[in-house]
């Protein structure tokens, strides 16, 4: 079918556990804590969970898929759906890809100009940070991988940071357990999904790694640490915010940094800004790099030349968000498709491919 | 060719990152921070806001400097006061933002929302009422430090010490944008060289309604907190005087009932040292009607101020989300109804640990 890809350009396993969680780790943990606590209030931490096992699943269903195809999400179209259609629907999903990761460099962007510098333009801010995906993505699949490992080791620090509100936490705001409907904690999963999202990007690199078949439970205690980290995160939001002042917070995370003081900086919050540029980067490099190696493998182009066009066409649409309003809307948007591709549409496509290949064998 | 426009793109990319994505400078000598901002009532709709900058001299000591503007938006004056200031002033080192009681009467919702819009504002600012003009008393010096750091260390003093509840700027926001609690405030005095705590102001929504006595303050903290260091005088029947020290204390709320009209009963446990007396000798009798006594005096404390935060339906304690955490499908309006009716019992137990080197 296909060429196998040289074993210099391959990665270990254990690599696939910075690449979930360092994708799933993105914008999405700075706010996403009020999407949830919308539905739910003090139950909040009830959908996080439910969240973290339903991708396991997800992830499961994935490496069925891959480790019986021993190709990508290209190829799984192709063979399901026959060539057109398939490459039809691969193209879909990358044009999500590259709206999602517009959404994640706006995010950033307006991130840094409510916070730091209200003044910042977003295009000369947009034109670096792409330019430097640039840079990693044309390293090839290994850089990237590089980039997503270095992304979860040297912020890890932050984690602590999220200790220090609990001073002023109450966690009487957590009781009574379970105090709304199902129907409800079903409504907020939507919002905890979306912060999970990011693992389906294995559908891309799947054939880089090394024994694909065994970075199965890398994939899964990626996920399983970043469950771990935002149920920490969700319960001291619980406890730090009364939900009336909750329902008012954009990014409840940035808040409950301002509440570290340490002698030598009176304002934590620009330093946590600052790092998560580096937590920010490989995702938006591992995005582009999904979408031109898919491009180029439809289209059989230059994974370079695309790359250089998607990075253009990604620049100019985050200029063209200016304020909050359209990227609150531009956000919700591609948050609600994101949610129906991963919700939706691989257990769809799980089926589909299992029944063809049943199909198949008959004949 | 190709060499060439690799090189002319990331030329451009330089050049223009470094013309356009310039921000602003802000060096750290050349711009005016406040360490306290003041706001007193001026009309219905224009208040008047002082703020105090320190002044670091030559020779190692510290001056204010006070700027006035007055109008209708926190952020308006502030531009006000940059008007009159040789320096780009900045908020981000603000350490003490204090309404005076006549704005604090008016409400003071609008001119928080400058404080939690912010993003530079600390969320570790002391908020707090004063009692009379805060512009008087922020043109004042105290002290060896300016006044902004004088009055942010004079409150967390305090409260470290026991005298006052901890309450930053966002405590504060969490009660007074919660649906159950009303926030307080400390309540400070200028009295001649000095400013000094007078008690906790009370709010209902944002709108000061009155203060909290004296006497009631301890019973109040131990409500709200577990104190760890504080201090209670006790005048007994026969003119003589007990001061207990080091108090730690511990509540237990329990609530029943609460399907129908609930019912809470307040298990507070003093643990204290008696520090002086001015009784003759302080034997087991005599502790024994100390402790009683102490007792008694908190109970009866706590019931006439339950009583009275009843009355003016306000909730700074926060027995609703006590309530609140102990109720399914709690219903806030149904609350809110019942509030001024419920039943609240607080029992004090009082066990004196030591009594000092003497008998």
């Amino acid at each position: 079918m296909k060429t196998a890809i040289k074993d210099q350009f391959l990665v270990s396993p254990f690599l696939v556990f910075f690449l979930v969680h360092g994708m799933q780790y993105g914008v999405g943990p700075l706010s996403f804590q009020r999407d949830i606590a919308n539905y739910v209030g003090h139950d909040a931490w009830i959908p996080i969970l439910i969240s973290g096992i339903i991708v396991h699943l997800l992830i499961w269903m994935m490496y069925m898929m891959l480790n019986k195809d021993k190709g990508d999400l290209m190829t799984i179209h192709q063979r399901t759906f026959g060539k057109w259609l398939g490459n039809l629907l691969s193209l879909l999903i990358i044009l999500y890809v590259l709206a999602e990761s517009v959404t994640v460099l706006r995010s950033y962007i307006e991130i840094v100009q409510v916070w730091m510098f209200p003044l910042l333009k977003t295009w000369p801010f947009a034109l670096v940070l792409l330019f430097s995906v640039y840079y990693v993505v044309s390293g090839g699949f290994r850089t990237v991988t590089g980039v997503c490992f270095l992304a979860v080791v040297l912020p890890a620090y932050l984690i602590l940071t999220f200790f220090v509100p609990i001073q002023f936490s109450d966690f009487r705001n957590l009781l009574p357990v379970f105090d709304h409907s199902l129907f409800d904690i079903a409504k907020s999963i939507k919002g905890a999904v979306l912060a999970f999202s990011g693992f389906e990007y294995g559908l891309f690199y799947y054939p880089f790694i090394k024994q694909p078949e065994s970075s199965q439970k890398w994939a899964h205690l990626g996920n399983l640490f970043t469950t771990c980290l935002y149920l920490l995160i969700m319960i001291v939001t619980l406890g730090f915010f009364d939900q009336g002042y909750l329902q008012k917070v954009i990014w409840p995370t940035l808040m409950m940094w301002k509440i570290i003081k340490l002698p030598f900086v009176e304002r934590f919050e620009i330093i946590g800004v600052t790092s998560w540029a580096v937590v920010m980067l490989p995702i938006i490099c591992l995005m582009f790099w999904s979408a031109s190696r898919g491009i180029k493998e439809m289209f059989k182009l230059k994974q370079r030349n695309v790359l250089a066009v998607l990075l253009f066409l990604c620049l100019i649409v985050s200029c063209i968000l200016i304020d909050r309003e359209t990227i609150e809307q531009y956000n919700t948007i591609v948050g609600e498709i994101g949610f129906w591709i991963l919700f939706a549409y691989i257990p769809f496509l799980f089926i589909c491919y299992h029944i063809r290949f049943k199909m198949r064998k008959k004949i | 060719m190709k060499k060439k426009i690799k090189i002319a793109v990331v030329l451009l990319i330089i050049f223009s990152s470094y013309m356009f994505g310039r921000v602003q400078r802000q060096i750290l000598d050349d711009i005016n921070m406040p360490s306290a901002v003041g706001y007193d009532y001026v009309d219905r709709h224009t208040f008047k806001a002082t703020t105090v900058r320190p002044i670091y001299r030559p020779d190692k000591s510290v001056g204010n400097r006070t700027f006035i503007a007055s109008d209708e938006l926190s952020t308006q004056t502030f531009s006000k006061i940059n008007q009159q200031s040789s320096r780009q002033v900045v908020t981000g080192k603000l350490e003490v933002a204090l309404y005076s009681k006549e704005v604090a009467k008016h409400g003071i919702g609008d001119l928080v929302d400058s404080l939690q819009r912010d993003p530079s504002i600390s969320e570790r600012l002391f908020v707090a009422v004063v009692d009379g003009e805060t512009n008087k008393l922020l043109k004042k010096k105290y002290g060896d430090r300016d006044t902004g750091a004088y009055l942010s260390m004079l409150i967390e003093q305090n409260m470290n010490s026991g005298e006052l509840p901890t309450n930053n700027l966002h405590q504060f926001l969490n009660a007074y944008n919660s649906k159950l609690k009303d926030p307080f405030l400390p309540l400070i005095e200028q009295k001649g060289e000095n400013v000094h705590l007078k008690g906790i102001a009370l709010f209902k929504d944002d709108h000061y309604v009155k203060n909290l006595r004296q006497d009631q303050q301890f019973i109040f903290q131990a409500l709200i907190e577990n104190i760890k260091l504080g201090t209670y005088k006790l005048k007994l029947k026969n003119k003589k005087y007990a001061a207990i020290e080091n108090i730690n204390t511990k509540h237990t709320y329990r609530v029943v009932n609460l399907k129908k009209k609930p019912e809470i009963n307040v298990d507070v446990k003093v643990r204290g040292i008696i520090k002086e007396y001015t009784g003759k000798k302080t034997d087991e009798k005599e502790i024994a009607i100390i402790k009683k006594q102490v007792e008694k005096e908190l109970e009866k404390e706590a019931t006439a101020m339950i009583r009275t935060f009843q009355k003016l339906k306000i909730d700074p304690i926060g027995f609703g989300d006590q309530v609140r955490s102990r109720t399914r499908n709690f219903r806030y309006q149904q609350w809110l109804d019942q509030y001024p009716n419920v039943l609240v019992r607080v029992k004090v137990n009082v066990v004196i640990l030591e009594k000092g080197v003497v008998d």
